[in-house]
């Protein structure tokens, strides 16, 4: 990336410009979404009024750079698209979770949600090397960089995608990429509780029926107790593990020092404490509690408000 | 004396507040000695609240300040304008809490990365951004530059490895943003902060990721007859779906440097570079990747391959690859260190004409970089007592940082902007681009108080506030 902007606009990046501009200059408020997918159960639902800026017709993949391990998309690609283009170069991007086959990656992106391989790739924003946005007022900017590694300027991609689409419109993200394990084995320890010795560092790791799921690459017998369910990705624990990712994210965690406080306030006590692990809408929460079966005595904290900062972030990427 | 300085006094005792200008010195610049400016005062507070207590000082007085680790940063972000004052974290030194189960720990901003790995080895962890500073940059400090260092390959930089951080604001509100145990905040505010160079909060806090100590490590080192073969060797490494956890290149500049100085690490002098590759996980897995991985290398006909198979001889070469900074300063009297990133397979070209600068304006330049990340970083020596030359380096390493640009690149991969490549900002983003980086620091930091005119281009006028280093001859 160099100075003054050389992007080519297709022409639904001009429409979404376009369709941005009239509600700038009509004051509506906007919310950039994909196909709606990831809606109540990983970001808030859209309001009545909100002009919904849709990028569900970006669907291009500009260029996937297999010696660099890098590869640039538009924001309305599904997942499971990419993950099929970059099978082809024998690479993948450090994420497998739910709805790849019908979200986009601009959703995946922006809603934050879970990966199951976040423990061994980071989650699904830390693969955002850069991206093109469209801002409030029409204007078309880039964050971060083409290369894995860059410290120019501020991290605005990562503010960006944590508004979940309320400070912009994610028209196309460069993304890190990844060798594509070739020998990725599930394992199925006999408990829950049970975990793996410290020193083994899963792939993927997630509860589900009282039985713990773990897939290590390339290890033979990773825990005597553990059996070995399968050895390829792709077959039955993968899958199962992808569609169960919205009930794993909501393992029972140990509580850190801020989730701490936030219990305290809510005068309760470690003890009756369901952590749960990221973001979930407050409307999704009956659902899961039922999905999860909620251990007696438990309690379920509010889900953090909406930053106090957003309004006035909004404002500031607005031409003063 | 000052009102200001009074009360800060009265926050953190008389001997903290620290105005005799011997005592200031060593705070008028970073490790990138080309700038300099003494501060007003250095404050050293001991705690969260007596930060938060000068930081409210400071706002009142609309003094400048900037908070400062341990002063290794290489982009001279660490500095005031004149009559600023400099809040330094010596004294917050603190692991406040590790949780080895939830595999994280908290910590002040004066801990030093390396005593935080010391701490959390007995219990099979490790915090795995590892700058060739370690044994001395703090953690805050880390997080506010957002560092790299060779595990940076597989592992991230330092913004993959902080749950959360606890920050005072500019006005001296302290806030929290991040968790340690969620995925995302409604606003990703740490996210923003690390790698901001210390212009949106002083951290105060660290929540910092710790991930299990490898059951097995194997290093590697290969001795080529130049460097655009161990980049060879680097791309075939990551072609055939390597994914070691460092990959390392060092040039015969640096390689005699080192074994000329107390780092010494058996590094061979006839070798025209030497490729250091490490990799780790379970036994079974690590033994057949560098398996493979020497079977590459042996395609690029390398003068030696060596396997550093006890812990003692690991040790040993990442002694050497990580003092070779300073095993540098024995070229000559002053020392600038480049940093700059070009896409991996780009990394022969840059090497050619970094070399081709080199010739071009006679100047001594050696070459140690992390390989894996196309993250070069051209030692170049020079003599800060002759003022033509040390222009001369300021063009050749902007010629550098341009070409990383035109390769696709970026000027910065590890070091940041600092005061060092604000001149070149305008040419990796565009004039909307920096203008909106511009309006999200002002409202966190609105006055700009906060370490001022620091990673973005200057305003007008601003510049004159820091003066270049000309040393005089003695």
């Amino acid at each position: 990336m160099s100075g003054e902007s050389d992007l080519i606009m297709t022409a639904a990046h001009l429409d979404l410009q376009q369709q941005m501009l009239q509600a700038h200059a009509a004051g509506l408020t906007w919310r950039a979404v994909g196909t709606q997918s990831r809606m109540q159960s990983f970001v808030p639902p859209t309001k009545a009024g909100d002009v919904l800026l849709s990028t569900a017709e970006l669907q291009q993949i500009h260029w996937i750079d297999a010696e660099d391990r890098t590869c640039e998309v538009d924001a309305g690609l599904s997942p499971a698209t990419l993950h099929a283009a970059l099978d082809e170069y024998g690479l993948m991007l450090g994420h497998s979770g739910c709805n790849d086959d019908v979200g986009t990656i601009g959703g995946l992106l922006n809603s934050g949600a879970p990966s199951l391989l976040a423990g061994s790739c980071g989650l699904p924003r830390d693969q955002v090397l850069g991206a093109t946005w469209l801002l409030g007022d029409g204007r078309v900017i880039r964050s971060g960089a083409r290369v894995v590694k860059s410290v120019a300027g501020y991290d605005v991609s990562r503010l960006l995608l944590s508004a979940q689409g309320q400070l912009a419109v994610g028209l196309r993200f460069i993304l890190r990429l990844r060798p594509r394990p070739s020998d990725l084995r599930w394992y199925v320890l006999p408990t829950a509780l049970q975990r793996p010795p410290a020193s083994w560092r899963p792939r993927a790791d997630f509860q589900q029926d009282g039985r713990r799921f773990a897939a290590w690459e390339g290890c033979d017998s990773p825990l005597p107790l553990a059996q070995s369910i399968s050895s390829h990705e792709g077959d039955t624990a993968w899958k199962l593990a992808r569609q169960q990712c919205i009930v794993a994210k909501h393992w029972v965690a140990t509580p850190g020092p801020w989730q701490a406080q936030e219990m305290q306030a809510a005068g309760l006590s470690m003890q009756q404490c369901l952590i749960f692990d990221h973001l979930a809408h407050q409307s999704a929460w009956p659902q899961l509690a039922e999905d999860i079966s909620l251990p007696a005595g438990s309690a379920v904290l509010p889900h953090r408000q909406a930053s106090p900062w957003l309004a006035a972030m909004r404002q500031a990427l607005l031409r003063s | 004396m000052s009102d200001f300085l009074q009360q800060l006094r009265a926050v953190v005792g008389d001997r903290f507040v620290l105005t005799n200008p011997a005592s200031l010195l060593a705070y008028e610049s970073d490790a990138l000695t080309l700038f300099r400016c003494q501060p007003a005062a250095v404050v050293l507070p001991e705690n969260k609240l007596q930060v938060a207590a000068c930081v409210k000082i400071l706002h009142q007085a609309q003094i400048p300040f900037a908070a400062r680790g341990a002063g290794t940063g290489l982009s001279g972000g660490a500095l005031v304008p004149a009559g600023g004052v400099i809040l330094a974290m010596a004294r917050m030194r603190r692991i406040l809490e590790i949780n080895a189960d939830g595999g994280w720990a908290v910590v002040e901003p004066g801990v030093v990365n390396a005593e935080l790995g010391r701490q959390v080895a007995p219990l099979g962890l490790r915090y795995a951004p590892d700058p060739a500073s370690q044994t001395v940059s703090t953690l805050g400090g880390n997080a506010a530059e957002n560092s790299g260092g060779p595990q940076c390959f597989l592992h991230g930089t330092t913004s993959q490895h902080i749950l959360a951080a606890e920050v005072v604001l500019a006005d001296g509100r302290l806030q929290t943003w991040g968790t340690a145990t969620s995925f995302s905040d409604p606003l990703d505010l740490r996210g923003f902060l690390l790698g901001s160079e210390g212009t949106v909060g002083v951290i105060v806090a660290l929540t910092v990721r710790l991930i299990p100590s490898p059951p097995s490590i194997v290093t590697l080192m290969a001795a080529f007859d130049s460097v655009a073969t161990a980049c060879a060797s680097v791309s075939s490494i990551v072609s055939a779906g390597q994914q070691p956890v460092a990959l390392e290149v060092m040039d015969q500049k640096t390689i005699h440097a080192v074994e000329a100085s107390v780092y010494r690490a058996g590094l061979p002098k006839d070798a025209g570079a030497v490729l250091i590759v490490e990799v780790e996980g379970v036994a079974e897995r690590t033994h057949k990747d560098a398996e493979a991985i020497e079977k590459i290398l042996r395609q690029h006909n390398p003068m030696s391959i060596e396997k550093a198979d006890t812990p003692e001889k690991r040790v040993a070469v990442w002694k050497g690859r990580k003092g070779a900074g300073g095993a540098l300063g024995q070229l000559g009297p002053d020392s600038f260190v480049m940093d700059g990133v070009v896409p991996r397979s780009k990394l022969v070209e840059i090497m050619d004409y970094v070399d081709e600068i080199e010739q071009k304006f006679g100047l001594k330049i050696a070459n140690l970089f992390h390989a894996g990340d196309g993250n070069i970083h051209p030692h170049i020596t020079y003599d800060a007592s002759d003022a033509d030359e040390v222009e001369l380096v300021e063009e050749a390493g902007t010629k550098i940082l341009r070409k990383c640009l035109e390769l696709g690149g970026s000027i910065t991969g590890e070091h940041g902007v600092g005061l060092e490549k604000q001149h070149l900002m305008a040419e990796q983003f565009s004039a909307d681009e920096i203008q909106i980086m511009e309006s999200l620091r002002a409202v966190l930091n609105p006055q700009n108080l906060l370490n001022p005119d620091k990673g973005l281009p200057m305003k007008r006028g601003c510049a004159e506030a820091f003066h270049r280093h000309h040393r005089s001859a003695t």
